[in-house]
C-alpha cells in the first residue's frame, strides 16, 4: 500500500469542477488544429510540386478535427457523456511527473550554459544525491565515470560534434573535448586505443 | 535465390560481430522487459549510437533488444502483479494467483517455455511470408504503393487506443511534422518558421524520444517507488529451480495444441498492421478460455492463462516484421521505432529491401530465432536473478537513462535545438498521454510520410490522378478497408474479454492502457 498522497487527486477532490480533461482534450486537438491551418497557408505560397502534400494533410486533418469536434458537441448535447481521457493512475504523484519535466529542462538549459562534459554528470550525481540518496563515495566515481563516457565514447569514438556552450564561448580558449580529452589519453594509451 | 541469399545471411550470421552484438542487444532486452517502463529504453539509447554502428552491428543488436522483452515482462506481472508491458496485462489473471500460491516458478518457466516455442511459430510465419510478398510485391507500382503506405496509417489510426479519429489526427500530425523543412522532390523549403535549424527538419531522434521517452520516464519518476515495492508483493516466495524448468516443459507440451492455436493466432493479427500486443494478449487468453472444456480456475491460477498469451506474444513481435520489412508500414510502437532505427543506420525497409537485400532479411531472421530462444533460455537458467531487478528504483534509473537519451538526442545535428525538439514534443506526448490522444499513428505518420510523399510525386507524374482507378489499387483499397473493419472487431472482442480496457496499439510499458477511457 503506498502512502504518498498523490497530489493531482487531492486537487480534484476539492475543486472537482475545476478541470475537465475533456475539455484539455478538445483543447488540444484545437492545438492540432492551428498546426494544420497554418500548414495549409504556408503551404500556398511554395511552389505546386512542393506544397501539394502538405496541403493534402492539412485539409485531411482539419477535416478529421471538424468532425471530431461535432461528435464531442453532439455528445455533450445528448448527455450521453463525454469519453474522458486516460484513466487516473492512483499510482502515480502527478507533482513528480512535473518535477521530472522540469528537471529534464533544467539539464537542458545546463548542456546550453556549461556543456555537456560538466552538465550531464553534474545532473547525473546531483539527482542521485537528492531523489536516491546514494553516498558521496558512489558519487563521485559515476561522476569521473560520465565524464569519461562523454569524452572517449561519445567525443572521441563517436566523433560527436558538440554544440558550444555559454562557458566554452566566453571563458574557455579550447573547447571542453579537448581540454579533457588529454587526461583520458594515458588510459587509452595503456588499452593501445 | 532465397536458399542463396539464406546461406549468405548464415555465413553473416556466424562472424563475432553479430554474435557479440546480438548478445549484448539480448541482454539489454532482458533487463528491460523485467523493468516496466524501460523495455523499449534500450533502443531508445542503441538509436543514440546508431549513426556510426555498423549496420551489421546496430541490426542485430536492435533485434536483440527488441525481441527478449516479450519473455521477461512475465516477471513482474507474475510476481508482482504488475505487467511489464502492455503484452502482460493478461498474464497477471492467472500469473499472480498463481505466484501467491508459491507457483511462481512454475508460472513463469511455463511462460518462458511458451514464449520460445511462440516465437519459433513466428519465425516461421516470417520465413514463409517473405518469398511470399516479394512475389506480390513485384507486381506493384508506385500507386499501389502509395495507397498501402496511407492505408498503413489510416489502419493505425483507426484502431488505435483513444479513439479512431484521434488516431487519424495524430497520424496526420505526424505527417506534418515529416514535412517540416523540404520536400523530397525539389528540396524546397517549407513549414521551417523562417528557421535555419529546421531548414534540416525535425530529427527523428529527438522527436520518437520526446514523444515516447520522454513521457515514460517522467510517468516512472511519478510512481516514486520500485516495482517490487508497487507490486503487492507480500508474501510472494519466489525461487526458481530445475525441476520446476522441467515441470513447467511437461505443463507446455500437455498444452502444446493451446500453445500452437495461440501463437497462430498471434501470427496471423501480428502481421496486420496496427494492432497493439494488448489486443493480442487478451484475445488469446479469451479464447483459451472459451474453447478449453474446464474453464473455472481461469482468472484463479490457472496455468493455461499463462501460456497462451505468452506464445501469442512472441509470435506477434516475429510477425509484425513481415509489414514493416516488406512494406515498411510499422505494426505499432517497437516496429515502427525499428524502422526508424533502420533508416539511421542506412537500410531502407520496404519493397526494395526484398529485392536488393534480401540476406540482410534473413539474417533478421536469424536474429529472432536466436534471440528468442537464447532470451527465454537465460530467462529459465536465471529468472531469480532477472527477478532482482525490478528492485530498481526509479530515483536510481532515471537519472542515467536520461543523461544517455540526452546524449542520444544530439547525435543527427550536434546542435541545441535538437534538445528543445526533444522537450517540446516530450511535453506534447505528456499531454496526449494524459488527454488520451494516441502517439503510436504520430509517429508512424511522422517515418513513412517522406515514403508516401515520393510515391504519391511519381503516381502522379506518371499516371496523374486515373491511378485510383487501377484495378490494383481498387483491391487493395477494398482489401485495406476489410482489415480495418476485421481489426477493431477484433480489437472490440479483445476488450469485452479483457473488461473494457486494453491500449490498442499503444504499447505502453508502465500498466494497464494508459489511454482507456471512462465516462
Amino acid at each position: 500500500m503506498h502512502t504518498r498522497e498523490n497530489w493531482s487527486l487531492r486537487y480534484r477532490a476539492r475543486y472537482p469542477r475545476a478541470l475537465n480533461w475533456t475539455v484539455v482534450s478538445a483543447l488540444v486537438g484545437l492545438l492540432i488544429a492551428c498546426a494544420f491551418m497554418y500548414a495549409y497557408v504556408d503551404a500556398q505560397t511554395l511552389r505546386r510540386d512542393a506544397g501539394v502534400f502538405p496541403q493534402f494533410v492539412s485539409l485531411l486533418g482539419l477535416g478529421l478535427f471538424s468532425i471530431y469536434l461535432s461528435s464531442l458537441f453532439i455528445k455533450w448535447c445528448r448527455g450521453t457523456g463525454v469519453s474522458t481521457v486516460a484513466e487516473e493512475d492512483d499510482d502515480v504523484d502527478g507533482l513528480g511527473v512535473l518535477r521530472a519535466y522540469a528537471i529534464t529542462a533544467s539539464l537542458f538549459l545546463g548542456t546550453w550554459l556549461v556543456g555537456f562534459h560538466l552538465a550531464v554528470p553534474l545532473f547525473v550525481v546531483l539527482y542521485l544525491r537528492r531523489y536516491a540518496k546514494v553516498r558521496y563515495r558512489t558519487l563521485a566515481p559515476t561522476f569521473i565515470g560520465f565524464v569519461a563516457l562523454i569524452t572517449i565514447v561519445y567525443g572521441n569514438f563517436m566523433a560527436t560534434r558538440w554544440p558550444q556552450s555559454v562557458l566554452e564561448d566566453r571563458f574557455m580558449a579550447r573547447p571542453l573535448q579537448r581540454t579533457l580529452m588529454p587526461l583520458f589519453q594515458p588510459l587509452l594509451d595503456v588499452w593501445g586505443l | 535465390m532465397y536458399m542463396q541469399a539464406f546461406s549468405e545471411a548464415l555465413g553473416l550470421l556466424f562472424t563475432w560481430q553479430v554474435l557479440i552484438s546480438l548478445a549484448i542487444g539480448t541482454v539489454g532486452g532482458l533487463v528491460g522487459g523485467a523493468l516496466p517502463g524501460t523495455g523499449l529504453a534500450g533502443l531508445f539509447v542503441l538509436i543514440g549510437f546508431a549513426y556510426t554502428l555498423d549496420p551489421l552491428v546496430a541490426i542485430p543488436m536492435a533485434i536483440g533488444f527488441i525481441v527478449p522483452v516479450a519473455t521477461t515482462d512475465a516477471i513482474p506481472a507474475v510476481i508482482l502483479g504488475v505487467p511489464g508491458s502492455a503484452s502482460t496485462q493478461a498474464v497477471i489473471m492467472d500469473g499472480y494467483p498463481l505466484a501467491r500460491r508459491g507457483e511462481a516458478a512454475w508460472a513463469l518457466a511455463s511462460a518462458y517455455w511458451s514464449s520460445i516455442f511462440g516465437g519459433m511459430v513466428g519465425v516461421l510465419t516470417l520465413l514463409l511470408a517473405i518469398p511470399f510478398a516479394r512475389s506480390i510485391i513485384n507486381l506493384m507500382g508506385s500507386p499501389e504503393l502509395l495507397v498501402i503506405g496511407l492505408l498503413g496509417i489510416g489502419i493505425v489510426g483507426l484502431v488505435s487506443s483513444g479513439d479512431s479519429l484521434r488516431g487519424l489526427i495524430a497520424g496526420a500530425l505526424g505527417m506534418l511534422v515529416a514535412m517540416v523543412g523540404s520536400d523530397p522532390i525539389i528540396g524546397s523549403t517549407r513549414l521551417e518558421l523562417g528557421t535555419i535549424y529546421l531548414l534540416g527538419g525535425i530529427g527523428i531522434i529527438p522527436f520518437t524520444l520526446g514523444l515516447f521517452a520522454l513521457p515514460e520516464l517522467a510517468t516512472l519518476v511519478g510512481r516514486g517507488r520500485s516495482i517490487a515495492e508497487t507490486g503487492a508483493a507480500a508474501g510472494v516466495e519466489f525461487r526458481s529451480g530445475r525441476s520446476e524448468v522441467f515441470r513447467a516443459l511437461r505443463t507446455v507440451i500437455e498444452n502444446r495444441w493451446l500453445v500452437a492455436r495461440s501463437a497462430a493466432v498471434g501470427a496471423l493479427i501480428g502481421v496486420m498492421p496496427g494492432v497493439g500486443l494488448s489486443v493480442i494478449d487478451w484475445l488469446t487468453y479469451g479464447l483459451a478460455k472459451s474453447t478449453v472444456k474446464d474453464p473455472e480456475m481461469f482468472g484463479k491460477g490457472d496455468i493455461r492463462g499463462i501460456i497462451a498469451p505468452s506464445s501469442a506474444d512472441n509470435a506477434t513481435l516475429s510477425a509484425a516484421l513481415v509489414p514493416t520489412l516488406a512494406l515498411a508500414i510499422p505494426g505499432g510502437l517497437t516496429m515502427a521505432i525499428f524502422l526508424g532505427f533502420m533508416t539511421i543506420v542506412g537500410i531502407q525497409p520496404g519493397p526494395t529491401m526484398l529485392t536488393d537485400n534480401l540476406s540482410l532479411i534473413y539474417l533478421i531472421i536469424l536474429c529472432v530465432f536466436i534471440a528468442n530462444t537464447f532470451a527465454g533460455g537465460t530467462a529459465l537458467l536465471l529468472s531469480s536473478q532477472i527477478a532482482n531487478l525490478t528492485r530498481l528504483r526509479p530515483a536510481t534509473l532515471f537519472p542515467p537513462v536520461m543523461a544517455i537519451l540526452t546524449l542520444a538526442a544530439i547525435q543527427a545535428s550536434s546542435s541545441s535545438y535538437d534538445l528543445l525538439v526533444f522537450l517540446a514534443f516530450g511535453i506534447l506526448g505528456g499531454v496526449m498521454v494524459k488527454t488520451g490522444w494516441p502517439r503510436v499513428p504520430m509517429i508512424i505518420g511522422f517515418v513513412l510520410a517522406p515514403i508516401i510523399e515520393r510515391y504519391y510525386w511519381l503516381t502522379v507524374q506518371a499516371y496523374g490522378w486515373s491511378f485510383m482507378r487501377r484495378p490494383a489499387v481498387i483491391i487493395i483499397v477494398i482489401i485495406g478497408f476489410g482489415t480495418a473493419i476485421l481489426l477493431m472487431r477484433v480489437t472490440a472482442k479483445a476488450k469485452s474479454f479483457a473488461g473494457g480496457s486494453t491500449g490498442a496499439t499503444e504499447d505502453s510499458p508502465l500498466g494497464p492502457s494508459e489511454n482507456s477511457n471512462r465516462e
